[in-house]
């Protein structure tokens, strides 16, 4: 314990935790905040002016307007909103033409716009081998009576334009089968929240690596080690204290991170909002069984433990090589890999397997809870999430063992 | 109390470093001299137990210091050449930190540390950051950190690069007192260091313990090599070609008083002078005469 106090110490009172910790928490609100700027609306007075709300103002103005589709997602909402939809098109062509009125766009489809998107991406046409979304004005008003049956069936569509195996369609199946319904649809959230709350786990698990690099490989490059490792506590016992003493700021600047930029977000797009589904927000085939609020949950704590497991990695970097400036690369690069490996050569066991393997831009761990992604061993089949964070919960021990072996063992050249 | 170094050799890539070096320490201060490369800083090492031995081994009172671990390192204290430190250590806060690992009582700590700053006169700078220290004040914050946990074994690798010499004398002063019962070995250019407080010194060069012993058998064997004579300031540049001069002074007259080492005398009217450990040192390390010059 009074070893562990001492390297707490070491470690808060330097520059570069305070300066980590300052960015890290910074960066985190920055990104929380960002998405809230890119909402906007155009809104007209009472005298037919535009004026152009944006960030705050523009949320509120957006969920007071779609507030009346806030519930559950029902057949009878989707054929209620549908049938508006088609009665306004009839008589003002597309919403998107100069000839539909704003003040009746706004009034009449504006709220019902989050109801409607989930219409054409369950109703879709085979053509030439692939799954074409049906438009608003094809689909037929009692064809929404079976919307649940429509969900079901454009999995089983998915799966065989995919031509994916048996086993994978069993395994869909089952998950999705578990997914509450009726959905939950509620105005306020968007996507881009989630994309930035993934791109701020993305920054906080780099802010660890780049915390955690210089554990060993500082004291090996300034010559401390040589008098570290004559003390009588100098070996084991110190690595595995300083493997712990690292690893607590490191979470604890994850944690307050993610926290402020959940609570900017959450008080922002509204806590109500957290109720929506996934499936409502995402695709409906979506196969988690999440609420938004679940969601962010999964998130964060994914993120955390791939913090856990890229420190640990990069602990056993630091203590295997010489340089501070050598680990801190080898360690970016290793949780910027999965992302480059998943770009070139999309949803893949490699980058699936890897510490970091849960962070990145298409292939985080938000885009494999949403996206239909499964990877294949023999004729069995493996969601990517569950196969993600598995990988990455059992790196963290064996890279821990590895560090602090390694460490013991290091001598000097 | 005895530690015992056994036919250790260190074999690098392009060079044998230490060879086959046998030594046995007791209490005492022990001096280990030798020029640049001679294998003092490996074998310090060595005995440190952070670098493996290509050959042989070194025991602590009969037991292989690696089979020992922990209860080796308990009673050891390191200085090495290069003292490294985390840059945002205070003084303070260092010495706290190394008498944790080196498991020195809770309670007994900022005892041993006031107690320390006060001998190597760093109270005043013990709540600054080591990076913003001198580096005399840097190499007493490495001593007082080899010195914490009281050590039966102490190693220091040149402590005294950067003290100036007030400090120097009461740094062994310090040591004289500490050694009682305890091994203290000190590797040094300065050959002043040891030969006043070293109870016996061993010297190093190309890898070899060349020679062990105490000051007055050391310099024994360079009895009737050492010369002093006076001559006139005009032939120093001649003599300088052709003899081995490791002391010159200047006189009246522009006469100058020189101190050379030959087998017999060079210069007329040289008289043989009472030999020092420095004249054995640089009779061993001829190289070594132009780093004394700049020192």
């Amino acid at each position: 314990m009074r070893m562990l106090k001492v390297e707490l110490k070491r470690i808060i009172k330097s520059r570069q935790t305070i300066i980590l910790m300052i960015a890290g928490i910074c960066l985190s609100a920055l990104l929380a905040v960002a998405p809230i700027l890119f909402v906007s609306a155009d809104v007209y007075d009472d005298n037919g002016n535009v004026q152009e709300l944006n960030g705050i103002s523009a949320i509120r103005y957006w969920r007071e307007i779609k507030a009346p589709s806030d519930g559950e997602v029902t057949p009878d909402k989707l054929k209620a909103a549908l049938a508006t939809y088609q009665e306004f098109i009839e008589k003002y062509g597309s919403p998107e033409s100069e000839n539909f009125p704003r003040d009746v766009y706004i009034e009449k489809i504006a709220p019902i716009n989050g109801l409607l998107r989930l219409v054409p991406m369950t109703y879709s046409d085979f053509v030439d081998g692939n799954l074409i979304p049906r438009g608003l004005t094809d689909i037929d008003l009692d064809e929404l009576d079976s919307f649940y049956e429509a969900c079901d069936t454009r999995l089983e569509n998915v799966i065989k334009v995919d031509r994916e195996p048996e086993s994978t369609k069993q395994k869909a199946i089952s998950l999705y089968s578990k997914v509450d319904r009726p959905f939950e649809l509620y105005a306020g959230y968007t996507r881009d929240a989630f994309d930035y709350l993934s791109f701020s786990v993305l920054f906080l698990v780099i802010i660890g690596a780049v915390l955690s690099a210089p554990l060993f490989s500082e004291s090996y490059e300034s010559g401390a080690d040589h008098i570290l490792r004559c003390t009588k506590h100098g070996r084991g016992k110190l690595a595995r204290t300083k493997v712990i003493a690292n690893m607590l700021p490191s979470i604890l600047i994850y944690v307050v991170g993610i926290t402020v930029h959940l609570l900017i977000s959450d008080l922002t797009f509204g806590m109500v909002t957290l109720k929506t589904s996934v499936q409502a927000l995402y695709d409906t085939i979506s196969l988690p069984n999440l609420n938004l609020f679940q969601l962010q949950i999964v998130l964060a704590v994914g993120g955390l433990i791939t913090l856990i497991s890229v420190n640990a990695f990069t602990y056993f970097l630091s203590a295997k090589l010489e340089r501070v400036a050598g680990t801190i690369c080898i360690s970016l690069l290793a949780v910027v890999a999965p992302l480059f490996i998943s770009a070139a050569a999309g949803t893949n066991w490699v980058s699936s397997i890897l510490p970091a393997g849960g962070v990145g831009l298409t292939n985080n761990l938000l885009m494999q809870l949403v996206d239909f992604r499964f990877l294949h061993l023999g004729s069995y089949s493996f969601w990517t999430p569950q196969v993600t964070m598995l990988f990455t919960i059992i790196w963290i021990p064996v890279f821990l063992i590895l560090a602090v072996r390694s460490y013991c063992k290091h001598r000097v050249a | 109390m005895e530690l015992k170094i056994e036919h250790v050799s260190k074999h690098f890539k392009d060079k044998d470093a230490v060879n086959d070096v046998s030594l046995t320490l007791t209490a005492g201060v022990w001096g280990l001299l030798g020029a640049n490369g001679a294998g003092k800083t490996t074998l310090m090492r060595i005995i440190a137990d952070i670098m493996n031995p290509t050959n042989g081994m070194v025991l602590y009172n009969g037991t292989d210091i690696r089979q020992l671990g922990e209860a080796y390192r308990a009673v050891f204290g390191f200085l090495p050449q290069d003292f490294g430190y985390s840059r945002d250590f205070t003084v303070k806060d260092y010495l706290e930190y190394m008498a944790a690992l080196k498991d020195v009582p809770a309670d007994t700590t900022r005892k041993k540390i006031n107690e320390l700053l006060d001998i190597l006169t760093l109270t005043d700078v013990k709540n600054k950051k080591i990076a913003k220290l001198s580096g005399g004040m840097r190499r007493r914050v490495g001593i007082a950190q080899a010195m914490l946990n009281d050590p039966e074994v102490l190693i220091l690798d040149e402590p005294t690069a950067g003290l100036d010499p007030g400090e120097r004398v009461r740094f062994r002063n310090f040591i004289s007192e500490f050694a009682h019962n305890r091994i203290v070995l000190i590797s040094t250019h300065i050959v002043s260091d040891v030969e006043y407080i070293a109870t016996q010194t061993a010297i190093m060069k190309n890898g070899r313990v060349v020679d062990v012993g105490t000051t007055d058998q050391l310099v024994k064997e360079i009895e009737g090599k050492v010369w002093n004579c006076t001559v006139p300031a005009r032939t120093i540049p001649e003599l300088e070609m052709r003899l081995r001069i490791i002391n010159q002074r200047g006189e009246d007259n522009e006469q100058v008083s020189i101190r050379y080492l030959s087998e017999k005398a060079e210069v007329e009217n040289s008289k043989p002078a009472s030999p020092r450990l420095e004249d054995l040192y640089l009779w061993l390390f001829p190289n070594e005469e132009k780093d004394k010059e700049v020192r």
